[in-house]
């Protein structure tokens, strides 16, 4: 009889215990359950451009093997469905010029050129979507043009400003240090992820995160509870001494000498960056930027 | 000796809340005798007073219950002459008292078993006074090292730092009275130590009074044997009065210090200590209360189940929690 109330008043305890958080979990399983209920027939955005070219990589300049041609336009589906913007990659293998002001100017219009021709555009012609224009124009020589320039259109102008383009120049030369394709796909997964956040990218946090976290603050959860401390001392250095004041004989602080040293303040510089939007030969806003290897 | 009430003859015991002799039968304050054996120092120890009944006594104790008629006895021999003490603090805290503090410190452990904190259990919660030796040091501390001020500034294109030395010294008597150290075997050093301090001011001359209705002991070793604990606490704490006394440097380098003991003096008493058992799958887990604070010492047993059932419980729910918002999140 006793047992059976023991363990009667342990699993009145544990409901105790845990009635909010069971409260919440079911407001939160019933909440979803509705919403998947309202949302039950919408669809995804889908890609509206039907002018456009379904080819998406240009390899003019021969640095990628076919079947690298065919992985990256794989990988490029995919990350235009993620991103809901068009993704192009074109090499090239020419002189656009010598100088800074020249080879940027060159690859620009190359650039933009190439994406209105083609009417590119995730949303509608002429809409959202990057272009990577990679030229290998006399690479790793002296008087090499290489580098990579990208062309932005519609959202993705905003989308793909300064640093998020830095980052994806980045992704491609770390990339590169591996493989051509391998630098190519970085900047496509790069420049795909930075085009999802643009279009409110989706809110959900990722599966591993949600998984992760009840695992951790488990866990934590069960060392704190685990933890005990037998009892702390509670005494001090004068519990045992009389009025807590020992007699102080003598109390002498004498000064000996002292040293100054000096230490000179280095001064450190900081680098910029530029950007901005610009219309196209064809009358179309683009944004973009580069970099030369 | 056994203290019998005047008016019922029922067994009249020490109660700490009232801080007087009570009889639990007829309700009687302060009005008892004493009862002691008839016959020898021997009978004394083997017989109970009351009933004659055989009593177990062990090596070191001086005050038990009667297993049969549950009187509490105190030894004569044991409280007198070299084994009388000098002072004893009574019990102050009673065992309703005892165990609502133990309830209320280990409420919030959640994986604690299910009758931990039981009436039941707690009611095997035994009253011990144990022995203890209480030493006074008069000592001379003595401290001499190199202490550093370092202060920093910047002028200029530059950052200056200036180290300053200084030779610091002090010297001071430190009296220590009544550093104690049990001398129980039974009781586990480290777990007394823990139950100290207790409040001096509340040291009463010793009366056999107050160990009616508790279990006590002897000291189980001379005060000898065991003064290298006290030494040590002495010794710790005369350095830390040191570094305390030594303030205002960046760091100080000790270059010797020295802790002479002038003058010693040790003296025998009585701390009251509630002890309470839980037995657990087949392991005991004591718990000690301070009898005079209430300061509690000791860690209660986990149970598996229970750890395992409330951590999946949790995760489960917090999942489903996220899990649903991130669900409701991706249809937004």
């Amino acid at each position: 009889m006793e047992e059976y109330n023991v363990k009667l008043e342990e699993r009145k305890k544990y409901f105790h215990y845990f009635r909010v958080w069971m409260i919440i979990a079911a407001i939160a399983v019933c909440g979803f359950g509705v919403m998947k209920v309202i949302h039950w027939n919408d669809k995804d955005a889908t890609r509206n451009n039907s002018e456009a070219p379904s080819e998406r990589v240009f390899d003019y300049a021969d640095v990628l093997t076919d079947a690298e041609e065919r992985d990256l336009a794989e990988l490029i589906e995919k990350q235009e469905d993620y991103g809901k913007c068009d993704i192009i990659l074109v090499t090239i293998n020419q002189e656009v010029g010598a100088s800074d002001y020249a080879w940027e100017q060159t690859m620009m219009d190359l650039a933009d050129d190439f994406y209105d021709e083609r009417a590119y555009g995730y949303d509608q012609p002429h809409g959202d979507g990057v272009l990577i224009l990679d030229n290998w124009y006399h690479m790793g020589q002296e008087d090499t043009q290489a580098g990579t320039w990208i062309s932005t259109s519609g959202n993705m102008i905003s989308g793909l400003s300064d640093y998020e383009r830095d980052r994806v120049l980045d992704a491609e030369d770390a990339g590169f240090k591996i493989s051509t394709k391998d630098g190519y796909a970085r900047a496509i997964k790069e420049i795909a992820q930075y085009a999802n956040e643009e279009h409110g990218g989706s809110k959900q946090l990722p599966w591993v995160v949600v998984l992760a976290i009840p695992v951790i603050v488990a866990i934590i959860y069960c060392l704190t509870n685990m933890k005990q401390k037998a009892g702390v001392d509670t005494t001090s250095a004068t519990t045992y001494v009389p009025g807590g004041h020992p007699e102080m004989r003598a109390q002498r602080d004498d000064f000996i000498r002292k040293n100054v040293t000096k230490v000179k303040i280095e001064t450190s510089s900081s680098s910029g960056s530029r950007g901005g939007s610009h219309m196209s030969s064809g009358g179309f806003s683009h944004g973009g930027g580069g970099r030369r290897r | 000796m056994i203290f019998k009430c005047k008016n019922c003859g029922g067994n009249a015991v020490y109660s700490p809340e009232k801080r007087r002799m009570i009889c639990p039968y007829c309700d009687s304050e302060n009005s008892y005798d004493r009862k002691t054996n008839a016959n020898d120092i021997v009978s004394n120890m083997e017989n109970c007073p009351d009933c004659g009944g055989t009593i177990p006594v062990q090596q070191f104790d001086s005050a038990m219950h009667c297993p049969y008629c549950g009187n509490s006895i105190i030894f004569d021999e044991r409280v007198q002459g070299e084994y009388l003490p000098k002072f004893i603090i009574p019990f102050e805290l009673g065992k309703d008292n005892c165990k609502a503090l133990i309830r209320e410190k280990f409420k919030k452990l959640t994986f604690a078993p299910a009758d931990f904190l039981s009436e039941v259990c707690l009611n095997t919660m035994q009253g011990d006074y144990v022995p203890f030796w209480f030493y006074d040091y008069k000592t001379n501390a003595v401290f001499e090292g190199q202490g550093t001020k370092v202060r920093s500034w910047t002028s200029g294109s530059y950052r200056y730092t200036e180290t300053s030395y200084y030779n610091v010294v002090r010297d001071m008597n430190i009296p220590f009275e009544k550093l104690p150290a049990d001398a129980s075997i039974k009781m586990p050093d480290n777990v007394m130590d823990l139950m100290e301090p207790y409040t001096y001011s509340k040291l009463r001359d010793f009366e056999p009074e107050y160990l009616s209705g508790f279990n006590a002991e002897i000291y189980n070793m001379p005060a000898e044997e065991i003064e290298s604990r006290a030494k040590k606490k002495m010794e710790d704490d005369a350095s830390a009065i040191l570094r305390s006394s030594i303030s205002g440097y960046s760091s100080v380098i000790k270059n010797n210090q020295r802790i002479s003991v002038l003058d010693r003096n040790v003296n025998y008493g009585l701390m009251p200590v509630w002890k309470y058992v839980y037995q657990y799958k087949e392991q005991e887990y004591p718990f000690y209360v301070n009898g005079e604070t209430g300061k509690i010492i000791g860690t209660a047993p986990l149970s598996k189940s229970k750890v395992v059932g409330y951590t999946l419980t949790l995760w489960a729910l917090l999942t489903a929690i996220l899990a649903s918002i991130n669900g409701i999140l991706g249809l937004i």
